[in-house]
């Protein structure tokens, strides 16, 4: 982590906002409303797509956050280096 | 007409050759002229197997067109087109010539009838994805090369020691048909479609060409490599428990990868082992509506991921690179690329309206199984993982603003063209899917476009931007930073390499003592030898061949004399 | 032009050759002309002979007649005819070849040279066309002392103790354990003459067999067959096209057809009687391609890295003809096509890359690809036809070679068959995939223009030849066929 001043805010995110939220509104809407969703175990619950949907956001904010925890290579200069299968045999 | 039985697959391999002598404006016409009549001659057929020839008293069976080749044909062919249309914007004819032997190879195995020919495709699609990579002018590009020769070729072997035991079994085994895991025969072939499909342990070499190729390279590389494991995996292996599994595990281990990685095409290319993962557990299910989804699937990824990869590459060639933290300001140097690549990331997050949701509804079905719940869990939940790693992180990361004021410089021409048309055919494909189900092998009454299906997406979908969005505007979204993740080959290359160094040199001091032991005691032997000639017959002189000769002479006339 | 002239002519234009290049060894230019173009008759008449054999005719020439039936004799036949004409085309490709280096490099007495690579060939031809053992013996030994010149060539303090041994080995293993062996046959059967059925099937008992056996497989040291193999590293410290002739058209290969023969006309069916010898020979075969290709990989001159891996692929001939099915034989044959053409190819692919760029070391191939493209991708190609990668010619002998060993219910040697072409891939997958993937060199090139066409052109052709089983392999196939399914008693 560095001191770093926090990255600026992407142009993008008031429209991605936007459009997301229409879609779950629309899809909440149909589900809570109409009573259409996935007719299988959890999906027979309402709301549960937006609950996988969050479920999954979750999974990938950890799961990004562990891989650059534990998996980041040292650094680049150094894996370029290293020795694969193929060098000089 | 004897070239109606041609295999279309023959048609790309021959203009290989001759594209390497086509001056530059040509090459890319001929790339797409060579598909269109590729696919005239796919569309052509009908059904059935051409007649065997004999090869070594194995029946070679050139071209055997069913609905299960046929549709992932259409799909490298519309891969092909796109692919050619774009590779208008650069000159390099090695790696033109490379593409269309990758296509030739990968869409004739898909359209042969025997085993022995269908190893023989896919070894020359294995070298011929080695030449796209070393004709890629990035930097580290030979390396990752040459890893991939390696890569294959154990590949290769596997397939030629299983076709082997197979085919010693009976050799009329050797149209393809199903095999059982537990032969001999049939494990080899199955290790070798594990490589080739991506499978856990085995994964890493499509991110690591992909990432090294060139813009053009990188779609080629991506579709017309492991979608063919999947074929074999349908024609060989269908309703092999096994699959399951490790279809669920590659869909875990793309994903973890897909979210965390810095390079865009790296990503994308986790992502298509998200897919693969999600075609092969279909396929290890076996009941036919799952069966026509895995194909299905497959060609809806093989096209979605075309055109993200294909768009990738034409922002990695106008702006340097496509590390998400590099994006900083795409958004306003090339807008036009910027929304396709928006595009793109809705296609392959399965938007409704695009192909992998036609797809994705079809998989969703084909494994509601109550034992097998949690396949179809992850099924249903990653589209958001998609779209987090594929639409949301990049496009956030193209439209910040960059601080200083740039010209507009798009992407080339062409390759806008390619990937548009590539997306374009993924919106025409999620408009009207029955297209798509027509090809698919069983009678399949399948409507993606129902309200339960299409509104529970937009709700998966909607909540996941929200969230996400959400995480990122209190900061506790990773900020994207240059780091490069480090999976299994790390292992392969660092630590399992020094070890066998290590056995070489141990298994060397060895083989010297031996040798030195042999030599003394061999001197010592002919010396003895020749000191006992040497007393018993001086004139024959002192050689210890001769001695010995004549003592094995002798030696063999007498057990003659006893014997007999 | 008859069958038997044809004969005649095949055995005897490269003694001629012999003579003529020895005679006329300047100017350069008709020196290699003479050599050549005799190289070119030659294969004309195997061609010739080969087309009559498909027509099913017959020919036999005799040259002596020293005992009562036995006769210094020589026939055609399939597996004699195929061969024939594999090694005297790429026989005329090696000439062209051999002329290039004898240029390049300034080798000292290159009519000699040449002179005995025909002889050579001439051997190896009479080994093909051998209509006995008597002859198959002679010949083998006229081909060890014409090879023998070839291993001492340069005279120095290497080549002498090298030529020692190689004589040593082959001369001391042929008169010490074929010729009684023969001998055996003899008295058994009455004749020497290779018959389609076996000449010994039916005639010897279990014991008997398992002895002979194992007394022809080793007797027969040009197939390199541990522990007589000691012959081929000391070989390889020659003259360039002298490794071409010796480990890839002439010796190595006279070896592999003379076990082919053996077991194919001499045993027959009482390969069954001889089992337990042909399983330990088997055993033995198989560890020794595995450590081959391990010691291979040790070896940092391509040239004992070359002869380690030739050695390996040979002893695959010697386990196909071990195995008593004919799909063992079919195997044992496709294996000696593809080892010559890409034996060949690999070691005149490593002449050009030392005549023009000085380089042995296998550390120093690195990037040589980028300046030599040609050469290189024959060598690549011929890499993958030895380690056995599809759709080159190595593949598909080694894919007959693993159905073979487990149909007869021996999987163990079709796994020691495998881990042998995986150690082959390492130690010749890298070393080729690295000579394009390497930076190429800036200094490479002795001469400023590189490789000329005599040294890259026979390359490419060669290697072109391992392509060409692919689509061959049925009529060879039906061609060879008459060999193992005799028509009558």
């Amino acid at each position: 982590m560095t001191n770093a001043p926090p990255p600026q805010r992407s142009g993008a995110t008031g429209l991605l906002l936007v459009f997301s939220i229409t879609a779950l509104l629309v899809g909440l809407g149909f589900d809570l409303g109409a009573g259409s969703r996935v007719r299988f175990w959890i999906g027979d619950q309402p709301a549960a797509a937006a609950a996988v949907g969050v479920a999954g956001v979750l999974f990938a904010v950890l799961a990004s956050h562990a891989a650059r925890l534990v998996l980041a290579a040292r650094s680049k200069p150094h894996q370029q280096e290293s020795s694969d299968a193929s060098s000089h045999t | 007409m004897p070239a109606l039985t041609l295999n279309p697959g023959f048609v790309p391999i021959i203009a290989a050759l001759f594209i390497l002598a086509m001056p530059r404006t040509l090459r890319s016409p001929m790339i797409v002229v060579t598909a269109l009549a590729a696919f005239w001659l796919l569309l052509d057929h009908e059904f059935g197997a051409a007649s065997a020839m004999a090869q070594m008293g194995l029946p070679v069976v050139l071209l055997n067109l069913d609905e299960l080749n046929r549709i992932f044909g259409i799909a490298l062919l519309i891969a092909l087109i796109a692919i050619g249309i774009y590779s208008g914007a650069r000159r390099n004819r090695y790696e033109d010539a490379a593409i269309l032997l990758l296509a030739g190879s990968a869409v004739s195995a898909l359209f042969v009838g025997d085993l022995i020919s269908f190893v023989a495709a896919l070894a020359l699609g294995g070298l011929a994805a080695a030449w796209v990579t070393f004709a890629s002018p990035l930097e580290g590009a030979s390396r990752a090369g040459a890893r991939l020769l390696i890569w294959h070729g154990l590949e290769g072997l596997l397939f030629l020691v299983g076709v082997a035991f197979h085919l010693s079994a009976g050799a009329q085994a050797s149209v393809v048909g199903r095999l059982d895991v537990t032969s001999i025969g049939g494990a080899f072939i199955f290790a070798a479609l594990m490589i080739r499909v991506g499978a856990p342990m085995a994964h890493v070499w499509l991110k690591d060409v992909v990432s090294h190729a060139s813009p053009t390279g990188a779609a080629a590389l991506s579709a017309f490599t492991t979608m063919l494991g999947v074929y074999a995996l349908a024609r060989l292996f269908p309703s092999e428990p096994l699959l399951v599994w490790i279809g669920g595990a590659m869909m875990v281990i793309g994903a973890f990868y897909a979210v965390a990685e810095d390079d865009l095409r790296r990503a994308a290319a986790y992502g298509v082992t998200v897919q693969t993962g999600i075609c092969t557990a279909l396929v290890g299910l076996g009941t036919p509506l799952a069966l026509a989804a895995a194909e299905g699937h497959g060609f809806a990824t093989i096209l979605s991921f075309v055109a993200l990869q294909l768009m990738l590459g034409a922002v990695l060639e106008r702006h340097g690179s496509v590390l998400v933290s590099h994006l900083a300001g795409v958004g306003r140097t090339m807008p036009l690329s910027a929304i396709l690549l928006l595009g793109c990331g809705l296609a392959v997050a399965a938007t409704p309206g695009l192909a992998l949701f036609a797809s994705q509804s079809a998989s969703l079905e084909a494994s509601a199984q109550w034992d097998l719940r949690w396949l179809w869990a992850l099924i249903w939940v990653t589209p958001a993982v998609m779209l987090v790693a594929l639409l949301l992180r990049p496009s956030l990361a193209a439209y910040t603003p960059s601080g200083d004021v740039k010209p507009i410089r798009e992407a080339p021409f062409s390759m806008l063209l390619g990937a548009g048309l590539a997306l374009f055919l993924c919106f025409a494909v999620g408009l009207a899917p029955r297209w798509l189900f027509d090809l698919m092998p069983a009678e399949i009454s399948f409507q993606p476009f129902v309200l339960d299906r299409v509104t529970p997406q937009f709700q998966l979908l909607g909540a996941a931007g929200v969230a996400y969005l959400g995480l990122r505007m209190v900061r506790a979204a990773p900020r994207e930073r240059g780091v490069s993740l480090l999976d299994i080959d790390a292992l392969y290359r660092g630590p399992l390499t020094a070890a066998g160094r290590w056995a070489g040199v141990l298994g060397l001091r060895m083989y010297g003592a031996w040798q030195s032991w042999t030599r003394r005691s061999s001197q010592s032997a002919a010396k003895s030898l020749e000191t006992l000639a040497n007393a018993c017959d001086r004139p024959y002189g002192s050689s210890g061949t001769a001695a010995v000769t004549f003592v094995c002479l002798g030696a063999v006339l007498l057990v003659m004399f006893l014997v007999r | 032009m008859t069958p038997e002239i044809a004969l005649f002519c095949v055995l005897g234009a490269p003694v001629l050759q012999a003579l003529l290049v020895m005679l006329i060894p300047k100017p350069p230019g008709l020196r290699d002309l003479i050599h050549i173009g005799f190289s070119l008759v030659a294969l004309g008449c195997a061609a010739y002979l080969m087309n009559a054999v498909a027509q099913h005719e017959t020919a036999r020439i005799v040259l002596a007649r020293p005992l009562p039936n036995v006769d210094l004799a020589f026939a055609i036949d399939p597996l004699g005819a195929l061969m024939a004409v594999v090694l005297t085309g790429l026989g005329v490709l090696h000439a062209v070849h051999a002329a290039g280096v004898a240029r390049a490099k300034q080798e000292k007495a290159p009519a000699r040279l040449l002179a005995f690579i025909a002889l050579a060939m001439a051997g190896v031809t009479a080994v093909a066309f051998s209509a006995n053992l008597f002859s198959l013996f002679v010949a083998y030994q006229a081909l060890a002392l014409a090879a023998f010149p070839l291993v001492a060539h340069r005279g120095d303090e290497e080549a002498q103790p090298a030529a020692r041994a190689f004589l040593a080995t082959l001369l001391a293993s042929s008169i010490g354990l074929f010729l009684p062996a023969m001998i055996w046959t003899y008295s058994i059967a009455g004749a020497l003459d290779f018959q389609a059925g076996g000449v010994l099937a039916g005639r010897v008992d279990p014991l008997t067999a398992n002895v002979l056996l194992a007394l022809y497989v080793m007797g027969i040291a040009m197939a390199a067959i541990p522990p007589m193999h000691s012959w081929l590293p000391a070989s390889s410290n020659g003259p360039f096209p002298a490794l071409v002739a010796i480990q890839a058209l002439a010796v190595l290969p006279a070896g592999g057809i003379g076990v082919l023969k053996v077991a194919t006309f001499v045993f027959g069916p009482a390969m069954r009687d001889a089992a337990i010898a042909a399983q330990v020979l088997i055993v033995l075969v198989g560890v020794g391609m595995i450590v081959a290709a391990l010691i291979a990989l040790s070896k940092q001159d391509i040239r004992e890295r070359l002869a380690y891996s030739v050695m390996a692929q040979s002893l695959a001939v010697v386990m196909g003809a071990l195995l008593a099915l004919p799909a063992g034989l079919f195997a044992a044959a496709l294996q000696i096509v593809a080892l010559a053409c890409a034996a060949a190819t690999l070691l005149m692919a490593a002449g050009t890359t030392m005549a023009i760029t000085g380089r042995s070391k296998v550390a120093d191939y690195v990037g040589l690809g980028r300046v030599m493209p040609w050469t290189f991708a024959g060598f690549a190609i011929a890499s993958a036809s030895m380690i056995g990668m599809p759709p080159f010619a190595g593949a598909w002998a080694k894919l007959w070679l693993i159905t073979a060993a487990a149909g007869s219910g021996l999987v163990w040697a079709a796994v020691l068959a495998s881990i042998a072409a995986i150690l082959t891939f390492t130690h010749l997958g890298p070393l080729a995939a690295n000579a394009f993937a390497g930076r190429a060199p800036t200094d490479a090139f002795k001469r400023p223009d590189g490789a000329s066409i005599l040294l890259a052109a026979p390359v490419i052709l060669a290697a072109a030849a391992t392509l060409s089983l692919l689509v061959l392999a049925d009529p060879l196939a039906v061609f060879l066929s008459p060999i193992w399914t005799p028509e009558g008693p």
